[in-house]
C-alpha cells in the first residue's frame, strides 16, 4: 500500500491545478448544470438523433423486406451486422476493465476517466446488442431462443455459441449497468443537493436512493462497489471469450481457431482503450477538463494501448505460423488468401492500423502528443473493425470447396445502419454527458493530495 | 413492465393455453354427427371412404349426401344448400374444424393401419351436434402420443377404428407392447416425422 | 383416362384485414359463435383476463395473423367424384412429350387432376425411365402464365368459330386451283396422325406447301446419309455397343438428338466395374471447338475450330483406308498427327465396335464421310444403325428459304403456322418477318402470343402437350401415345390436328377422335381397338414398334463428291463464330421456363444470358484477359461481331478449353417479346439469330470482331476454376487404379479417437445414403431440374443469382485440370447435401431447426428456422440455401399449381437444403406401414436419382444389402469430400476414371491433380 502511495506521491499528479473538494465539485457538476447545454451541444445532439433515426428507419426496412437487402450472399453468411456487433462488444470492453480491474488493482489513475469509460461501454454493448437481433431472418420469433416452455415442447439448442453468445452478452450489460449506477450514487446525491429546479432535484434524489454519505453509506458502499469490481472483473474476459467462440467452435478454416478467445479479449481491450482515447480527448477539450484528464492519464493509456496492441500483432503472426505449421491446406490457404487474395487490401489496413501505428507508442513524445494519439485511436479504431471484417468476411468467402468461393459487397443498407449505430452510441453519451458527472467526482477528490491523511506532513 | 407484459403475451402463446379447443364453427349445413353416428349408428368410413388410403380423411362429395336424401326428407329446409350444390355442380364449403399447420404433414391411412382410432383425436363425435374442436393439435399434443402411444391401441381383430365407445381393456398395457412388436409400430419422434 | 377436374380440393379465402373485422358487428356475433361459452360473459360484461386474451387470440385468429388455423378455412369436396381419385392420393399416366422428330415417354404425377411432376417412362426407348432438364421443366410450361387465352384476329379479341368459318371458306377457294398458294409451315414432328392427315390435305390440295422447319434441325445428317448411300437415312449410334468412340464437334451427351439415351448408353458402356467378359470401359476421342459436357467426358479431347473437324474427319476416313478418300491428298494445316493416328489406330482395333458420330452443324460431307468409316469399320449394324425414318416431318431450312422466297414476291396467299416462331428463329438474311407481311391470309397456332403471332392475321391459342391427344415416333420409331393430363387451362385452345383436320375436312373434330382414328387401322387385330387401346393408354408405347435397321451400301463417289465440297483450306489467324444450341433453352423455346434460365451452363455456369465464348489466347488477343478466375466478377467486356451486312454487341466470356480463334455463340436468347407476353424470356440475353444467315447457319469461317466499349453483367454461379489440388474430384487411370487403387488427388485421413459412444446407433433400420458416381456423371444438371420441380425451389432471377443467392439444393462444380490456358479435362461433381453424421450444421444452430434424424437424415425443419445463417457458414459443402426474400410471394397462381403438395413452400428468412427427398420416404414407409411390411430395396428414389439419365446417382437403405447404393459403398472407389474434417458424410462419391491410350497418356501433373490458374 504505502509502496503505491511512495510511487504515486513521486509520479506527477493526477490531478493538476491544484483544486480544492469544493472546485472540483464545482467545475464537475457545473457541466451538468446552469448554461448548458450549449450550442455545440444541441448540434452534435441533434446530428446524433439524426442518424438515430435514420438507422431506426433502415431497421423498419430490413425486417419488412427481409436480410437480403444486405449485400450478404451464399458462402457469405455473415456480414457488416455481425462485424459491427463484434466490434462494438469490443469497444464496451475498456469500460469495465478500467473500472473494474484496475480499481482491484488499486490503479487510481483510473478515477478521471472510469465514469465515462463505464457510461462508453454500456451504450456500445446497447449498439451491439441491436445487431444480433436485427440480422436474423425471422425477427418475429427471435423469442426461441430463450428457453420459454411452449406447445411445441421445443426448447433451444444449448450446444449452440449462440446461445452463449446471448447470456454472456446479456449478463455483461446488466452488471455494466449496476456497476456504473452504484459509482454514480454519491455523485448523484451531490448534484441533488446543489439542484434548485424541483423536477430536477426529485429525478436526482429518486436516484440518489437517499444518500447522505454517512460513515455506514460508505462503508457499504465500499463493499457493494468491490464486490460489483470483482463479479465484473472475470466478465471483462469471459464476454469476448464467448464471442470469440461464435467462429473458433466453428469448422470454417480462420475460424476454427484455439487461440481466439485471449486474442479476441486482447482486441476488445485495445479497440475499447482507443474508443476512451478518442472520447476522452474529446470531452476534455469541449470541458476544459485538463486539470482531470492529465496527460499522465493519456500516456498511462497509450502504454496500455501499445502493449494490447502488441498482443493482438502477436496473435496475427501466430495465426499464420500455426497456418503454416499444422500442414493443413484448407488452414494454410485461407491465410494466404488473406494476405494476397481478394481482401489483401482490408487485411493490410488492419495490419497498418493495428500493429503499425501503435509502434509510435514507443517514444514519449508520441505518448503526450495530443493530436498524434487522436488520430492513431481513431485509426486503431478503424483497424479493430477490419480485423472483424477480415475474420469474419474473408474466412468465409473462401472456405473448402472453391466451387463455392465467392466475394462480398457491402449495399447502402449495410454501411447505413453501421453508420446509424453511431447515432445510438451518440445520442445516449451526449445526453450523459449533459445530465450526469462526466467524472466521477467524489473518486477524483479520494485521490486529491488533499485526501492524503498525511497532506501537509506535520504529523 | 412492458418486458413483463411481451414475455407474459410469449408465455400466453407459447403455452398450451393458447389453443383452439372449442372451436365449433356454424356449417353451411347444421349436420349433426350425433344422429348419424351415435343415432343412425352409421360407420364414419361410409362417408369419409377414404381415410383408409389416404393421408386426408376426405369430406363426403354432395353425391353421397344425395344418396340418402334424394329419399329421406327430400324437402327438408336444412337440406336445401346440398340440393342445390347437387342441381348446379357448385360444391359445398364446409368449414374446417381440424386443421394442423401447412408445414406439418399428418396422414390418416397410418394412424389407423397402427390401430388408432378416430376417437383418439376427434372425440366421441357420435356425441356432437356440432363438431368441436376438442383436442389441442399443438405439436406437444402429437409428441405425447408419440412418446408413448400405448394407451391409445387398438386390437383390431376385436373392434374397429371407427368404434366410439371403445375403452383401453384392463390388459391394454401387456396388449399394446405386444401389437407394437409385432406390427412393428415405433411412433418417431425425429423432425422429419411430420416435418417436410 | 385423362381424369379432369380443376376444382382445387381446398383453398384458403382471402381474408379481410383485422381492423376491418373488429370494427364490424358480424364480427362480434363471430367471435361469439366461435367461442360459445364465451357468450354470457361478453353478455354481462364481466370479462376477466384470460377471456379478455381468448377474445383478443379469437380476433387474431380471425384476422389470420399467426401460424396456425386462423383464417376460416374451407374443405371443398367434390359435388360428384371422378372415378378413381383418391382425394390425396395422387395418380400416374403415361403420356409423351415431342419434340421436333424426337418423341420422350414420359410417366407423369397428378394430384387431384394437376400434373406437378414429370419422370420418364421405363418402356420408352428414348427415355427409359430416366429424364433431362427440358423433360423435367416443360411442366412449368403447361402452366406458364403468358399462354395465350383465347384466339386473336388482329391482334384483338376474336372468336374461333370465326375462324373456322374464314378457313373452310378459304379452303374451299382453293379447292378448285388444287391449293395453290396454300402453305402448311410446321415444327418437324414425328406424329403419325399429322403424317396422316398431311397425306389427305395434299389428296384435296395436291400443290400445297408444306414445310417444317427447326432452327436446329437434322438436314445434314440426312443430306450426308444420302450423299454416302444414295439414300437419306437418319444415324442411330448405340453407344452401349461402342468400345471406342470419336465424336466429331457432336455434343451427343446433352444438345445432340435422343441425348437422354445416348447417356443411358454411354455410361453403361464406361462402367469400369463392368465383368470383364462383358468388355472394357469405352474410350471416348472428341474434337470439338468448345467444350461440351460430351468433351469433358473425353479421354482425349481435341480442342479444334469447327471448321478444321472436316480435314479430321478426312484425315480419319484416309487413314483408315475409305474408298473415294484414300486418293486424296492430306488435308492443309496443323492438325496434330498423333492424336489422329491413335484415335485411327484405337478405331481399327474396335472394329466392329469403333463407332464415329458427327454433330448436327458439321456439314453433310461430314457426316457422308461419317456413314463410311463406320462402314469401313464394319460397325454399321451393331454400334450405329441407319433407319428410314416413317412419318416424320423433317425440318428443311432451304424449303423455308424458298418459301420464303415465293412469300416475298406473293406467291403464297394462305399461310399456316402450326408452332414454331420463325419471325424469331428463321435465319435472318430471310427476312421472314417481312415475307410474312405479303401473304394475305395468315394464321398461327402457339401456346404464347409470339413474334410469330403479332405479324399473323390470325392468332390461336395452342394446347400444351399435358393437355392434348396426339401421337409420336421416338427416333427409333417406337409409337407412343400423347394423353392429356388436364383439360385445357384456356377452354379457347385448340391442336393442331384439330386445326389441320379442319383444313383437311372443313369439320371440326376433337384431337382425341383424330388420333383413334389413325390409330384405327394399326388396331384391328384380333384382339380389337378397345383392348389394344387401353393397353397403349396405359402402357404409353406400342412394343416393338421401331424400325427395322435399313440396308446400307456406300458409293466411292458420292464420297469423292462429299469430299470436294468441303472447304479443307486453312487459315488459323481468321477468327470463326460457330452457332449452337442453348444447353438450356435449346432454340429458344424455353425462354419462358424460369427453371431453365436459372440453371447454370454445364461449363460457362452462365445463367440468365448466352455470352460469346472465347479461349484465353484469343481473349487476349481481342484486348480482354483479367476477368478469369476473379471472385464475384459482374462486369464483363463486350465484343462486337459483324458478318455480313448484320452485327452484334454481347458478352465476352472466356472460356478455358475452348478452341483459339474461334467464337461459339448459342442461339435461343433475346427473344424480341415485350415483357407482357413473355414475362421470364424478355430481354434475356443476346439475339444471335441476328448474325445467322442460311449459307453459314451454322458455321462462319471467318467474321470481324472488335472490342467494344461498355462492359455486361453476366451471373455466374462459380467464379473460381481450379480445385487447388484439394481431394474434391478425385480421379485415376483405369489400368493404374487396377493395379494400386489409388484416386488422385491424395486425401490423408486418420481415423480420429472418439472421446464418447456415437449418439445414435446406425447400424440397426432404415439408414439412408446416396452415391454419386463421377464416372458416370456427365454435369448434364437434370438432377437440378428435377429436384426444384419435386421440393418446389424458387426461381429467384438473374440479379439475385448474380450476388450468389441461388437455390439450386444439388449443383454441379465444374472444375479445370492443368493450366487454364490449354486445360488437360474439365471434371464435374454434383453437391447435395452431404447429410453428414457428424453434421456441423446442427451443433451450432441456436434453435435446434436442424437436426439428425434416426435414419442418418440431416433434417431441416423451415418453420423452426430463425435463419441466423449459423449453418451455413458452418457448412463446409456450403450446400445450405438461405431465403433472402420472400421468393415465393409473386408466383402467378397457374404457377403455384406446380407446386408439390407433399413439400412445404418455404418463407423469407428460412434456410432450406437437399432433403433426400424426405417427403418420398415418408410415402414409402407409410405404405409399407399400412400393408405391414418393410420398405423394399429401390423402393424409395429422390428426384435428382430418377431423373439422372446415366444413373450416376444410386439412393437407399445402406442397411439393406439388395440395394444398390450399398454395394457401391464396398466399392474401391468410393470416397467421402472432406473426409479429413470427419464429418461423415452419407453421400459419397465414386472416382472417376480415365481410359487414357498409353500413347497419349496426360503427364503426371494431370494425374496427381495439381492445378494452375
Amino acid at each position: 500500500m504505502s509502496a503505491i502511495k511512495e510511487l504515486n506521491t513521486q509520479l506527477e499528479p493526477l490531478v493538476t491545478g491544484n483544486p480544492t473538494f469544493a472546485s472540483v465539485t464545482q467545475r464537475i457538476s457545473e457541466l451538468t448544470e446552469g448554461k448548458q447545454p450549449n450550442k455545440g451541444w444541441w448540434v452534435c445532439f441533434l446530428a446524433a438523433l439524426g442518424l438515430l433515426f435514420m438507422m431506426k428507419t433502415l431497421i423498419l426496412y430490413l425486417i419488412w423486406e427481409g436480410t437480403g437487402i444486405w449485400g450478404l450472399n451464399n458462402p457469405v453468411g455473415w456480414g457488416w451486422a455481425i462485424v459491427n456487433f463484434v466490434w462494438w462488444v469490443g469497444i464496451g470492453h475498456a469500460g469495465t476493465l478500467i473500472s473494474a480491474i484496475l480499481f482491484l488493482f488499486r490503479q487510481k489513475w483510473r478515477t478521471s476517466i472510469n465514469r465515462f469509460a463505464e457510461a462508453m461501454t454500456i451504450f456500445a454493448v446497447m449498439c451491439a446488442l441491436v445487431f444480433p437481433g436485427i440480422h436474423i431472418g425471422r425477427v418475429w420469433v427471435a423469442y426461441w431462443m430463450f428457453p420459454l416452455p411452449n406447445q411445441m415442447q421445443m426448447w433451444p439448442n444449448f450446444r449452440s455459441p449462440l446461445l452463449w453468445d446471448v447470456f454472456a452478452v446479456g449478463t455483461y450489460f446488466t452488471v455494466s449497468c449496476l456497476f456504473w449506477f452504484v459509482g454514480l450514487i454519491p455523485d448523484l446525491a451531490t448534484l441533488r443537493d446543489r439542484s434548485t429546479g424541483k423536477i430536477r432535484r426529485f429525478i436526482y434524489g429518486f436516484f440518489a436512493f437517499g444518500w447522505r454519505g454517512g460513515n455506514r453509506q460508505w462503508q457499504h458502499y465500499e463493499k457493494a462497489y468491490l464486490i460489483l469490481a470483482g463479479i465484473s472483473t472475470p466478465l471483462v474476459l469471459s464476454v469476448h471469450t464467448v464471442v470469440s467462440f461464435d467462429f473458433a467452435v466453428s469448422i470454417v478454416p480462420g475460424w476454427h481457431t484455439t487461440i481466439f478467445p485471449p486474442y479476441f479479449v486482447a482486441g476488445a481491450v485495445f479497440s475499447g482503450f482507443a474508443m476512451v482515447m478518442t472520447l476522452g480527448i474529446i470531452a476534455r477539450k469541449i470541458y476544459h477538463l485538463e486539470d482531470f484528464i492529465t496527460l499522465r492519464h493519456l500516456e498511462t493509456m497509450n502504454k496500455v494501448m501499445l502493449l494490447t496492441g502488441m498482443l493482438v500483432g502477436y496473435a496475427y503472426g501466430c495465426e499464420f505460423f500455426v497456418a503454416a505449421y499444422s500442414g493443413n491446406i484448407y488452414e494454410t490457404a485461407i491465410f494466404i488468401n488473406r494476405a494476397f487474395g481478394p481482401y489483401a487490401w482490408a487485411y493490410w489496413t488492419m495490419i497498418f492500423c493495428n500493429v503499425v501505428v501503435p509502434q509510435a507508442f514507443w517514444w514519449k513524445k508520441a505518448r503526450r502528443c495530443i493530436p498524434w494519439m487522436f488520430v492513431a485511436s481513431i485509426l486503431i479504431n478503424i483497424g479493430m473493425w477490419f480485423e472483424r471484417f477480415v475474420i469474419t468476411v474473408t474466412s468465409l468467402a473462401q472456405d473448402y470447396l472453391p466451387s463455392s468461393w465467392d466475394y462480398f459487397r457491402p449495399t447502402i443498407f449495410d454501411i447505413g445502419i453501421f453508420v446509424g449505430s453511431f447515432g445510438l452510441f451518440f445520442t445516449f453519451f451526449l445526453l450523459f454527458l449533459r445530465f450526469l458527472p462526466a467524472i466521477a467526482i467524489s473518486e477524483v477528490k479520494g485521490v486529491l493530495p488533499q485526501a492524503n491523511p498525511h497532506h501537509g506532513g506535520e504529523h | 413492465m412492458a418486458g413483463l407484459l411481451t414475455v407474459g403475451f410469449i408465455w400466453y402463446y407459447g403455452s398450451p393455453e393458447y389453443t383452439d379447443v372449442g372451436y365449433q364453427p356454424v356449417q353451411p349445413v347444421p349436420f349433426s354427427h350425433k344422429m348419424h353416428v351415435g343415432d343412425l349408428g352409421m360407420d364414419c368410413r361410409y362417408c369419409h371412404n377414404f381415410v383408409d388410403q389416404s393421408h386426408e380423411a376426405n369430406v363426403p362429395p354432395t353425391q353421397t349426401c344425395m344418396n340418402c336424401h334424394q329419399l329421406v326428407l327430400p324437402e327438408s329446409e336444412q337440406l336445401a344448400p346440398i340440393r342445390q350444390s347437387w342441381q348446379s355442380g357448385k360444391p359445398m364449403e364446409w368449414i374446417r374444424v381440424h386443421k394442423i399447420p401447412d408445414y406439418a404433414y399428418f396422414d390418416h391411412s397410418v394412424h389407423l393401419a397402427a390401430g388408432v382410432g378416430c376417437a383418439s383425436c376427434h372425440d366421441r363425435v357420435d356425441q356432437m351436434e356440432v363438431v368441436t374442436l376438442k383436442k389441442s393439435l399443438s405439436m406437444g399434443w402429437c409428441l405425447d402420443c408419440h412418446r408413448d402411444p400405448t394407451p391409445h391401441l387398438r386390437d383390431l381383430t376385436a373392434t374397429s377404428v371407427t368404434d366410439m365407445e371403445w375403452q383401453p381393456g384392463e390388459n391394454q398395457l401387456a396388449f399394446a407392447k405386444e401389437i407394437m412388436e409385432k406390427k412393428n409400430i415405433n411412433p418417431r419422434t425425429d423432425c422429419s416425422a411430420c416435418h417436410r | 383416362m385423362s381424369s379432369v377436374n380443376k376444382e382445387p380440393e381446398s383453398h384458403n379465402p382471402y381474408w379481410r384485414s383485422v381492423n376491418e373485422l373488429e370494427g364490424t358487428p358480424e364480427f362480434q356475433r363471430y367471435v361469439e359463435r366461435e367461442f360459445p361459452y364465451l357468450d354470457e360473459e361478453t353478455a354481462t360484461g364481466s370479462v376477466n383476463r384470460r377471456q379478455f386474451l381468448q377474445l383478443m387470440s379469437a380476433s387474431m385468429a380471425l384476422g389470420g395473423l399467426t401460424a396456425c388455423r386462423r383464417p376460416v378455412n374451407h374443405i371443398v369436396p367434390y359435388v360428384r367424384p371422378p372415378e378413381d381419385v383418391i382425394p390425396g392420393v395422387p395418380l400416374y399416366y403415361a403420356t409423351t412429350m415431342p419434340f421436333g422428330e424426337e418423341a420422350f415417354g414420359l410417366v407423369v404425377e397428378s394430384h387431384e387432376g394437376r400434373p406437378t411432376k414429370i419422370e420418364g417412362n421405363p418402356d420408352h426407348p428414348a427415355t427409359l425411365g430416366k429424364s433431362s432438364m427440358q423433360v423435367q421443366a416443360s411442366i412449368l410450361g403447361l402452366y406458364d402464365p403468358n399462354r395465350s387465352p383465347r384466339t386473336l384476329r388482329g391482334g384483338q379479341p376474336a372468336e374461333w368459330k370465326d375462324f373456322a368459318e374464314a378457313l373452310t371458306s378459304l379452303t374451299s377457294g382453293l379447292g378448285e386451283t388444287g391449293g395453290d398458294g396454300l402453305a402448311v409451315l410446321s415444327e418437324a414432328t414425328s406424329s403419325p396422325t399429322v403424317a396422316r392427315l398431311k397425306r389427305a390435305i395434299e389428296q384435296k390440295y395436291p400443290k400445297l406447301r408444306w414445310v417444317a422447319y427447326e432452327a436446329l434441325g437434322s438436314e445434314n445428317a440426312h443430306e450426308g446419309t444420302a450423299l454416302a448411300t444414295g439414300t437419306s437415312l437418319r444415324p442411330l449410334p448405340h453407344f452401349d455397343k461402342a468400345d471406342t468412340i470419336l465424336a466429331l464437334d457432336a455434343d451427343f451427351l446433352m444438345t445432340e438428338e435422343n441425348a437422354i439415351r445416348n447417356s443411358y448408353d454411354f455410361a453403361n458402356r464406361r462402367d469400369p466395374d463392368m465383368p470383364a467378359n462383358k468388355s472394357t470401359m469405352n474410350r471416348l476421342y472428341v474434337a470439338e471447338p468448345a467444350y461440351t459436357v460430351t468433351g469433358g467426358m473425353a479421354d482425349h479431347r481435341l480442342r479444334l475450330k469447327a471448321s478444321r473437324i472436316a480435314a479430321v474427319a478426312v484425315a480419319v476416313a484416309k487413314a483408315l483406308g475409305v474408298n473415294g478418300v484414300t486418293d486424296l491428298e492430306a488435308p492443309a494445316g496443323e492438325l496434330d498427327p498423333v492424336w489422329i493416328e491413335n484415335a485411327v489406330e484405337d478405331l481399327r482395333r474396335a472394329g466392329s465396335h469403333g463407332l464415329v458420330v458427327a454433330g448436327r452443324r458439321q456439314p453433310a460431307a461430314v457426316h457422308a464421310l461419317v456413314a463410311a468409316i463406320n462402314h469401313r469399320l464394319g460397325s454399321i449394324g451393331t454400334a450405329v444403325t441407319y433407319v428410314e425414318p416413317l412419318d416424320t416431318i423433317r425440318s428443311d431450312m432451304k424449303a423455308l428459304r424458298d418459301l420464303t422466297a415465293d412469300m416475298a414476291d406473293k406467291k403464297i396467299s394462305t399461310l399456316f403456322i402450326l408452332g414454331g416462331n420463325p419471325v424469331y428463329n428463321a435465319p435472318a438474311d430471310l427476312d421472314f418477318g417481312k415475307a410474312l407481311g405479303e401473304v394475305g391470309f395468315t394464321a398461327h397456332l402457339s401456346e404464347l402470343y409470339d413474334a410469330t403471332s403479332e405479324r399473323c392475321l390470325w392468332h390461336i391459342s395452342r394446347t400444351n402437350f399435358l393437355e392434348s391427344w396426339g401421337d409420336a415416333r421416338a427416333l427409333d420409331g417406337t409409337l407412343s401415345l400423347v394423353q392429356p393430363l388436364i383439360a385445357p387451362l384456356h377452354a379457347d385452345s385448340h391442336s393442331d390436328l384439330t386445326i389441320l383436320n379442319l383444313i383437311a375436312t372443313g369439320e371440326e373434330a376433337t384431337a382425341h377422335d383424330l388420333v383413334r382414328e389413325s390409330w384405327a387401322e394399326r388396331f384391328d387385330g384380333a384382339v380389337g381397338f378397345e383392348t389394344n387401346w387401353k393397353r397403349l393408354l396405359h402402357d404409353g408405347v406400342l412394343k416393338n414398334s421401331s424400325y427395322r435397321p435399313a440396308q446400307v451400301t456406300i458409293s466411292a463417289d458420292g464420297i469423292r463428291q462429299a469430299v470436294t465440297t468441303l472447304d479443307l483450306t486453312t487459315n488459323e489467324e481468321a477468327i470463326e463464330v460457330v452457332f449452337g444450341p442453348s444447353t438450356a433453352l435449346h432454340d429458344g423455346r424455353f425462354a419462358n421456363n424460369g427453371w431453365l434460365q436459372e440453371v447454370p451452363d454445364p461449363i460457362t455456369k452462365i445463367t440468365w444470358d448466352n455470352a460469346a465464348i472465347v479461349s484465353p489466347t484469343t481473349a487476349r488477343k481481342l484486348g480482354a484477359m483479367r476477368k478469369l478466375n476473379k471472385l464475384g466478377e459482374l462486369k464483363f467486356d463486350m465484343i462486337d461481331i459483324s458478318i455480313g451486312g448484320a452485327s452484334l454487341a454481347l458478352a465476352l466470356y472466356i472460356q478455358p478449353g475452348h478452341a483459339d480463334n474461334c467464337i461459339s455463340l448459342a442461339l435461343g436468347y433475346g427473344r424480341p417479346e415485350a415483357e407482357a407476353v413473355l414475362s421470364v424470356g424478355h430481354g434475356v440475353g443476346f439475339n444471335t439469330y441476328l448474325l445467322r444467315t442460311t449459307d453459314a447457319a451454322h458455321i462462319v469461317p471467318s467474321v470481324e470482331v472488335r472490342k467494344s466499349i461498355g462492359t455486361y453483367e453476366l451471373a455466374i454461379t462459380q467464379d473460381h476454376h481450379s480445385m487447388e489440388g484439394r481431394p474434391l474430384v478425385r480421379e485415376a487411370e483405369l489400368t493404374a487404379f487396377k493395379e494400386n487403387g489409388k484416386l488422385y488427388p491424395e486425401a490423408h485421413y486418420h481415423e480420429p479417437h472418439q472421446l464418447w459412444e456415437p449418439p445414435v446407433d446406425y447400424s440397426k433400420g432404415y439408414q439412408w445414403g446416396m452415391t454419386i458416381d463421377l464416372n458416370r456423371c456427365t454435369g448434364c444438371s437434370a438432377c437440378t431440374i428435377a429436384c426444384q420441380s419435386e421440393n418446389n425451389i424458387p426461381v429467384i432471377g438473374k440479379t439475385q443469382v448474380g450476388k450468389g443467392r441461388e437455390m439450386h439444393w444439388i449443383r454441379v462444380d465444374r472444375y479445370y485440370k492443368g493450366p487454364i490456358e490449354d486445360p488437360q479435362g474439365v471434371v464435374m461433381q454434383p453437391v447435395p447435401c452431404q447429410h453428414c453424421e457428424n453434421a456441423p450444421c446442427e451443433q451450432v444452430c441456436p434453435v435446434t431447426a436442424t437436426t439428425h434424424d434416426h435414419e442418418g437424415l440431416n433434417t431441416m425443419v423451415y418453420n423452426r428456422c430463425i435463419g441466423t445463417r449459423y449453418c451455413s457458414n458452418n457448412c463446409p459443402y456450403k450446400v445450405r440455401r438461405f431465403n433472402f426474400f420472400n421468393y415465393t410471394k409473386d408466383i402467378p397462381e397457374t404457377v403455384q399449381m406446380a407446386m408439390n403438395p407433399d413439400v412445404t413452400v418455404r418463407f423469407r428468412g428460412v434456410m432450406e437444403k437437399c432433403t433426400y427427398c424426405t417427403q418420398r420416404i415418408n410415402q414409402a414407409r407409410i405404405t409399407s406401414k399400412v400393408d405391414g411390411r418393410e420398405i423394399r430395396a429401390g423402393d424409395v428414389q429422390t428426384a435428382c436419382q430418377q431423373a439422372c439419365p446415366v444413373n450416376a446417382i444410386s439412393f437407399g437403405n445402406i442397411n439393406n444389402e439388395k440395394e444398390r447404393v450399398t454395394a457401391l459403398k464396398r466399392n474401391p472407389r468410393n470416397y467421402q469430400i472432406l473426409q479429413e474434417i470427419n464429418t461423415r458424410p452419407r453421400t459419397s462419391y465414386l472416382g472417376r476414371m480415365r481410359n487414357s491410350n498409353e500413347h497419349l497418356a496426360p503427364d503426371d501433373s494431370a494425374a496427381n491433380g495439381h492445378e494452375g490458374h
